[in-house]
């Protein structure tokens, strides 16, 4: 075999909460070449129809439901799987699975969503001191976070 | 046929009650997805449908709430949008990020966008065809620079 078809491919953990945030990470990071990506999210239709999804039940309203799920079906997910990398879009989902993430010693990075041009997401303001890699999407977003936030384009 | 998409969470009663009293005054059918809204009365709505593409495909113009995910589903199809931001002072959001993303597209692609219902009349409606110049090249930009940090 030549040393590319030997080539280990890099797996990604993609974990977002339902909706908008799950559809940016999925546009931004499904079928990467040479990555191959699993998602964490809550149940919904798309996720129980995904091959490669681990999710579970809303059992909670509002935001600490994600974020208590994220967390502890992310320290399920990475110690079992060990990804190359953890990444997310949000929202407390997210929030969740990288700081298990960053406690078990993977790699972290974040992407603010696209819906935030000139304010901050709550999720941004919580990860930007956690996380290894820290995207923003719009160029105005470099401006409102500190020195390691980078912007390589985005959904728009 | 013009469709109204309002998405989930809050109520939009606002964008809701303004296409539904148009409604009657228009030349074409007016269909409102109503999410956690009140019914229309005038037009055909519903709550939720499992996907809103087919409905954007049928639709000559789509009047939206400003969600990304939504925006940009009509954005890559083509489809003249309106876009309507969800705004917190009338408790239809959390905050106002929707009024960001809407100015945004504004700027960057021309997108038409309204914060008083009340500039939807029947005019811009019936003459609305304005058809934003989408491009990939951005996320492009993002899929192939990101793969660079992720395999480092």
């Amino acid at each position: 075999m030549t040393p590319s078809q030997t080539t280990k491919p890099t797996s990604i953990l993609l974990a977002a909460t339902t909706g908008g945030h799950l559809t940016e990470g999925l546009k931004l990071f499904a079928g990467l070449p040479g990555t191959q990506l699993t998602v964490l999210s809550e149940n919904s239709t798309r996720t129980q129809s995904m091959d490669n999804a681990h999710s579970y039940p809303k059992f909670l309203t509002g935001s600490i439901g994600g974020l208590i799920g994220g967390f502890f079906k992310g320290l399920h997910v990475i110690i079992k799987q060990r990804p190359d990398w953890v990444v997310s879009t949000g929202a407390e989902v997210g929030i969740g699975a990288l700081i298990a993430a960053k406690l078990l010693g993977a790699r972290t990075l974040f992407v603010e969503t696209a819906c935030r041009v000139r304010s901050k997401s709550k999720s941004a303001k919580v990860l930007y001191p956690l996380v290894d890699v820290f995207l923003v999407q719009h160029e105005e977003g470099l401006a409102l976070f500190g020195g390691k936030t980078r912007h390589i384009g985005g959904l728009f | 046929m013009i469709f109204v998409a309002t998405g989930h969470c809050l109520p939009f009663d606002r964008l809701i009650k303004r296409v539904d009293e148009l409604a009657i005054q228009l030349d074409e059918p007016v269909v409102q997805q109503t999410g956690e809204g009140s019914p229309a009365v005038n037009c055909k709505s519903f709550a939720y449908d499992s996907s809103l593409l087919s409905h954007f495909q049928d639709a000559r113009l789509v009047i939206s709430h400003a969600g990304v995910g939504t925006t940009l589903e009509l954005l890559e199809m083509g489809k003249p949008v309106i876009l309507v931001p969800r705004q917190r002072q009338f408790a239809e959001h959390y905050d106002d990020h929707q009024v960001e993303t809407a100015q945004k597209m504004h700027e960057r692609f021309g997108l038409k966008y309204v914060l008083n219902v009340s500039e939807l009349t029947v005019d811009l409606l019936t003459d609305y065809s304005y058809v934003a110049p989408w491009t990939d090249e951005p996320l492009d930009r993002f899929r192939r620079e990101v793969i660079s940090i992720l395999r480092t």
